[in-house]
């Protein structure tokens, strides 16, 4: 394994965070979780992601993206800076045509049949594979919750499912892998920067590297153990 | 093309939205604080973050994004403030001898007493107005966490 170099994974796995990033409203749709496709279809790297992760997806995106308040506050706002003289009568005009598209974008956007129309369409994407729980990886989320480990029965899901892919993914050639993961409670790290010792061994067992955006920075440096 | 680094604390909101993102310097040094606040920046855009915090030393610069223009073109530095030392609660013992990642973890544990205590009532006048509302109710709707693993930069 290379040390002391830049080195990136050649296989990346993704969990219900990135999907959802890539399927949210087009406005709202982080560009990192975009990039991380295009990288992918460029060759750069294979990426994959548990198939438990859409349908986690699927209930996530319209309750993560509905607005914190809708417009009627900004629209009882205009109203008041208009009679006040605050505004024109056409800064406040302009200012409820915005509205309206905003209004008519949200309830659009965050249809179940939107986000489900948008869920198939990445679940179909060329460049990304999306993988079933398998026997093996139902078997491996019984023996991780023995563990002192406190998740939910969710996210005991993914882990198993991601640990047991990259066993998988070396059994094909892979040195290790990637694992963009945004949900704090399966970083390998609490909130102080320290290592979670039962998930920072799981990961590192079967030469899972996290990272904690979609960025996929070089590394310089593999852990010791993955040398060999 | 400049590189996207890990934030060294990010407060995230249950959604996983970040918030704020912080970059530390454990001294004010020109030069250091120049490239925080252009690599903050560039962190902030590549993220979606349009609330940054610089701190370097006893200097805390507080950067927004308007989000009027892309790729960060509209990100501005709103202004800055002198942070006390005494304000500074200890770091984490598990830090200890590594000063800029102590430095970091005093930065930390202030950010989350002030979540906590939701009070700035000992701050001096011009700290008290670069936080004002804005930072204290998303600290107050966040959680504040390292931007990532602290033992590999001890580690380097």
């Amino acid at each position: 394994m290379e040390q002391g170099c830049k080195v990136k994974p050649k296989a990346v796995l993704v969990e219900t965070n990135w999907v959802v990033d890539v399927i949210a409203p087009a406005y709202l749709q982080s560009p990192q979780a975009i990039q991380l496709l295009e990288r992918a279809q460029a060759g750069e790297f294979k990426l994959y992601v548990p198939a438990i992760c859409l349908a986690e997806a699927r209930e996530t995106v319209p309750r993560r993206f509905s607005p914190r308040s809708r417009s009627d506050d900004l629209r009882k706002f205009i109203k008041w800076a208009r009679d006040e003289g605050r505004v024109t009568p056409d800064e406040a005009d302009a200012a409820y045509q915005v509205f309206a598209q905003f209004d008519g974008l949200v309830a659009n956007e965050l249809t179940k049949v939107k986000v489900s129309e948008r869920l198939d369409e990445l679940a179909k994407h060329p460049s990304l594979n999306v993988f079933p729980l398998s026997e093996p990886m139902l078997e491996r989320q019984v023996s991780i919750g023995a563990m002192d480990i406190s998740l939910k029965p969710f996210d005991l899901a993914v882990l198993a499912a991601v640990i047991v892919k990259s066993e998988e993914l070396q059994q094909e050639g892979y040195d290790w892998v990637g694992f963009c993961e945004l949900d704090s409670d399966l970083q390998p790290w609490d909130k102080s920067g320290a290592r979670k010792r039962i998930l920072y061994d799981l990961y590192d067992d079967v030469r899972i590297l996290v990272y904690a955006d979609f960025l996929l920075e070089d590394v310089s440096e593999l852990p010791e153990s993955w040398t060999t | 093309m400049m590189k996207t680094s890990q934030p060294d604390i990010i407060v995230t909101s249950p959604d996983g939205e970040y918030l704020i993102i912080v970059e530390v310097k454990l001294k004010d040094i020109s030069i250091s604080v120049k490239n925080a606040i252009e690599q903050l920046k560039h962190t902030m855009a590549s993220i979606g973050c349009s609330v940054g915090l610089v701190v370097a030393g006893d200097r805390v610069i507080f950067l927004r994004d308007s989000l009027e223009k892309y790729n960060g073109e509209s990100i501005y530095v709103v202004g800055e403030a002198k942070l006390p030392h005494y304000l500074l609660p200890s770091a984490d013992e598990q830090w200890k001898g590594n000063p800029a990642i102590e430095f970091e973890s005093q930065v930390q544990r202030w950010l989350e007493k002030l979540k906590l205590t939701a009070s700035m009532e000992n701050f001096p006048s011009d700290l008290r107005n670069l936080l004002s509302e804005s930072i204290m109710s998303l600290l107050q709707i966040g959680e504040v966490r390292a931007g990532g693993p602290r033992w590999s930069k001890v580690a380097r």
